[in-house]
């Protein structure tokens, strides 16, 4: 039986802005079990970004969270003050974000940053905090660690800085790492790599990964659990194998379908592009948000939210016509 | 490396420039600088030999040679008024002004630096107003006003302080002279803060903006951590300018200032050369000035690459 | 352009209440000194029975040393020096349009060269040479026109050169330059409606400091000279009565700090709306 890591509950965070309020997390929940990966996937806009950053309490003006509990260890998170929060950043919780040159801050080495890290959380000399640094560095797959520790980042490939990032979200031993489509801002090629690494890494630390990403390829590499978001909600949720391959929701089975491999490109001779204009942020809670674009809507559709319906133990969907069909 | 050569190439040709343009402008003043010389009873021969004498009747840019000359000799010229060297003036001057504006300019910045950086971190809440604020008002008060209203508070009503002068008659202690110097840099301070609150601010909130903030958040950071350790550095560019830009202003920012505090400075200097046209004075502390300028540009202009690694100079 | 005035311009004022202000302040201003003459006080006339008078009914802002009515001399002082801040503008702005737009589209050895005086004019001790122009010249309004002017258009001029050459990228201007249209059209027809938002905040800010530059050039006594007067002169005559009548010192002050502060804060307001990619707000 794995044990629940961390638990997020009915989380809501909006923008208000000028011309009103953007809803972009609108009723979230999941849970993480200690030492997997599990993965949010979704269109741009869909809110998964949001959502991790709700998580760490990052939410700054003019956006709020408005509701909800993320419990992480047994405490939840949106209640801690600033100083106990300061401790679980990147100590017991840390975020890769998806372009790294920017997460890094240009007029400093990256040695002073990922140093200055440990420092922060745990009490070791300058000298030591180095050689863990190094180490490290090492143990990404930079080069030349101990020279390459005073170097800038722009004097690194994007490759090599989201391995930076990638040490410094290692760096305290972090119970869960949340990593913000890490492989997006890199080629192709390099995203194979990087992701390899990940794999290697959390396998040995047993470390958990919540994994964000619009790239399926990516979540059947990856990630054991799977949630699918679209406009701020969750609409469905199960293991990899589930989602791959008994889709449930209109949804999921779009992105499955608009995805090239080998089947759908003997079978259809054309990709299924999904209808997408941009999301509509303002949309109301009184329908399933994805009646605009769903090919099998029934009445009930546009008049209700739907809940989630279990299709086995593991495997839920947001959806009245599954609830019609089981 | 060869960037430094060329900016410094590039500023020892504008300098030289500003010499001719320096030149023109007194050659183009009105009046002979002869007048000074010629007594009532003197004859149009010995006018003329005097003249001759001081190089008046060589074609223009021969004499534009002959000054250049002395100034890199160091000669700039006697006072038409007093007869002095010029350059012994200038010095003269010079110490008091830069005690002046060097004070200022730390104590400015100093002051400047935390206000614009907890301006632009409580952006548009009360305390960014009223810094904001603050600031309008001290880029658009007129300067001598300022001072004038200060003396009448302090000097004619309060009496605490002193209006005139750096020193009081026979008074050499360190407390007057401090006494004396806090109106004038009073002034200088409240308009110079509110230029730099401005530039920093802005920069401070653009770098707010960054990814890089997100990320030390993320990663545990202090709000005073990252305010004055990580954005601090990175708004140091845009100080380093402005200091640079304020460097000329050791010399001649004060003019006004120095006038009206009687303070016996290179801008009192200044004022007096132009109301009694004594050009080689004028000449000396205008070029002076422009050195400083330029000198300032590159000085800031070659600092950036100290504080910024992305800009590869040295 | 034409929606940002409808539109936007409205909105940000509205909106901001200091900045309605400001400009509510400037409107009065420029109305009291264009309509000074309905002021039925002559400002030179002396009287030195009623010298140094403090503010009272018949002289709501006193009696100068010479007995000459403040309120007037403020009102046609302001005259002088707001047309003296506008017309200093204008010279400066044109200049540096004109050497912006010039040095920005054609580049090459034009651009440099230009680009060179820029730095050789601001190399040099702007305030100083101000001062000492103004001896030499002869004294008026004019001069002081025509010295704030020259010495003033160079941050236009690198700011309009700037955009130029962002602007001059665009594809209409390219359709046109292929289209054969001569340069000075596409400058004129093309180029400069594209600049002309940060041209009008240059222009905003320009005023703000061309006031503040004739008030101290006059308050050194060179400039506007008697019995004109501009605020700036006034104060350099206040200077002397601070103990006895602190109020001419205090009220023409007073007055240039409320223009120079509207025109600056009015310069901020537009900027905000005609760049908005400035995250600053």
């Amino acid at each position: 039986m794995e044990r629940i890591l961390l638990e997020v509950k009915n989380l809501e965070t909006s923008f208000f802005t000028k011309h009103g309020e953007l809803k972009a997390v609108r009723g979230v929940s999941f849970h993480v079990n200690e030492g997997e990966v599990f993965g949010i996937v979704g269109e741009s806009g869909c809110g998964k970004s949001i959502t991790i950053k709700s998580i760490l309490n990052l939410i700054q003006e003019p956006g709020k969270i408005k509701k909800g509990e993320v419990i992480f260890d047994g405490v939840d998170i949106l209640k801690q003050s600033q100083k106990e929060l300061m401790k679980i950043r990147g100590n017991r919780i840390s975020i890769i974000f998806q372009d790294p040159l920017s997460s890094l801050n240009p007029v400093y080495t990256i040695g002073s940053k990922l140093i200055e890290v440990i420092r922060r959380h745990n009490n070791i000399s300058k000298s030591n905090a180095r050689l863990r640094a190094i180490e490290l560095l090492k143990l990404v797959g930079i080069p030349l660690p101990e020279k390459r520790i005073d170097s800038y980042p722009h004097e690194f490939s994007g490759g090599m800085r989201q391995r930076v990032m990638i040490a410094m979200s290692l760096s305290c031993n972090p119970k869960l790492i949340i990593a913000d489509e890490p492989t997006t801002a890199l080629d192709v090629t390099i995203q194979a790599q990087i992701l390899k690494l990940l794999k290697s890494l959390q396998e040995n630390t047993k470390t958990a990964i919540i994994l964000i990403t619009h790239d399926l390829g990516v979540v059947a590499q990856m990630c054991s659990r799977v949630a699918v978001m679209y406009n701020g909600i969750i609409v469905e949720e199960g293991s990899s194998e589930d989602i791959f391959y008994r889709p449930q929701h209109q949804y999921t089975k779009a992105l499955i379908n608009a995805f090239p491999s080998e089947d759908n490109l003997e079978k259809n001779s054309k990709l299924i592009f999904l209808n997408n204009e941009g999301s509509d942020v303002v949309v109301s809670d009184d329908s399933c948000p994805f009646i605009n674009k769903c090919t099998v809507a029934i009445e009930i559709c546009s008049q209700k939210k739907p809940e989630f319906y279990y299709v086995n133990d593991n495997h839920k969907v947001r959806c009245f016509e599954n609830k019609k069909k089981n | 490396m060869t960037r430094v050569i060329k900016r410094i190439v590039q500023s020892i040709f504008i300098i030289f420039i500003v010499s001719i343009v320096c030149f023109g402008l007194t050659k183009l003043a009105p009046g002979d600088p002869v007048l000074t010389y010629i007594q009532p009873n003197m004859s149009e021969n010995y006018i003329n030999q005097i003249r001759e004498s001081l190089g008046l009747n060589k074609p223009i840019y021969i004499q534009y040679f002959i000054w250049l000359k002395g100034i890199l000799a160091g000669n700039f010229g006697h006072s038409l008024i007093n007869n002095r060297l010029v350059l012994t003036q200038v010095i003269e001057r010079l110490p008091a002004t830069m005690l002046l504006m060097g004070t200022s300019l730390v104590i400015s910045t100093i002051i400047a630096i935390p206000l614009g950086l907890l301006s632009a971190e409580y952006k548009n809440k009360f305390l960014d107003k009223i810094i904001g604020f603050l600031s309008y008002v001290g880029i658009s008060i007129p300067t001598f006003w300022l001072a004038i209203v200060l003396i009448y508070m302090f000097s004619v009503n309060l009496r605490i302080l002193p209006s005139i002068g750096m020193h009081s008659v026979g008074d050499n202690t360190f407390l007057d002279l401090l006494k004396h110097m806090i109106l004038p840099c009073t002034v200088i301070i409240f308009s110079n803060v509110a230029v730099y609150i401005r530039y920093i601010r802005s920069s401070a909130i653009t770098e707010l903006t960054s990814d890089y903030v997100m990320v030390q958040t993320a990663y545990g950071a202090s709000r005073f951590v990252i305010l004055f350790q990580h954005v601090l550095k990175n708004v140091m560019l845009p100080i380093i300018t402005i200091l640079g830009m304020s460097l000329q202003n050791l010399v001649s920012g004060a003019i006004i200032t120095e006038t009206i505090f009687g303070w016996p400075g290179m801008g009192q200097l200044a004022i007096n050369s132009v109301m009694t046209f004594d050009y080689p004075l004028i000449m000396a502390i205008t070029m002076f000035t422009a050195l400083l300028i330029i000198i300032g540009n590159l000085a800031a202009d070659l600092l950036y690459s100290v504080v910024d690694p992305r800009i590869k100079i040295l | 352009m034409k929606e940002l005035f409808l539109k936007k311009l409205p909105l940000a004022f509205k909106g901001n209440k200091m900045a309605l202000g400001a400009v509510i302040v400037i409107i009065l201003l420029v109305l009291a000194s264009v309509f000074a003459f309905l002021y039925p006080v002559n400002p030179n006339k002396i009287n030195v029975m009623q010298r140094l008078s403090t503010p009272s009914l018949s002289h709501p802002f006193g009696t100068d040393d010479m007995g000459r009515d403040y309120l007037a001399r403020s009102l046609y002082g302001g005259r002088v020096s707001l047309l003296v801040g506008f017309l200093a503008m204008i010279l400066s702005t044109i200049i540096g349009i004109a050497v912006g737009t010039v040095s920005g589209y054609f580049g090459g050895i034009i651009d440099t060269v230009l680009m060179r005086i820029v730095d050789v004019l601001m190399s040099l001790p702007t305030f100083l040479i101000m001062v000492v122009m103004s001896a030499y010249l002869k004294s008026g309004v004019e001069s002081v026109i025509i010295i704030i002017g020259l010495l003033t258009w160079m941050s236009i001029a690198r700011i309009v050169r700037a955009e130029t050459i962002s602007a001059k990228e665009r594809e209409f201007v390219i359709y046109s330059k292929v289209s054969g249209e001569r340069p000075w059209k596409i400058m004129l027809v093309h180029i400069i409606p594209i600049i002309m938002p940060t041209i009008i905040v240059s222009a905003t800010i320009n005023i703000a400091s061309a006031i503040l530059m004739e008030s101290s050039l006059s308050f050194f006594g060179m400039g506007v000279k008697p019995p004109n007067a501009s605020w700036g002169s006034m104060l350099n005559n206040a200077q002397g009565y601070i103990t006895e009548a602190p109020y001419l010192a205090i009220i023409p002050g007073l007055l240039i700090f409320l223009t120079v502060i509207s025109f600056n804060f009015s310069g901020d307001v537009l900027r905000g709306v005609f760049e908005p990619n400035t995250k600053t707000d």
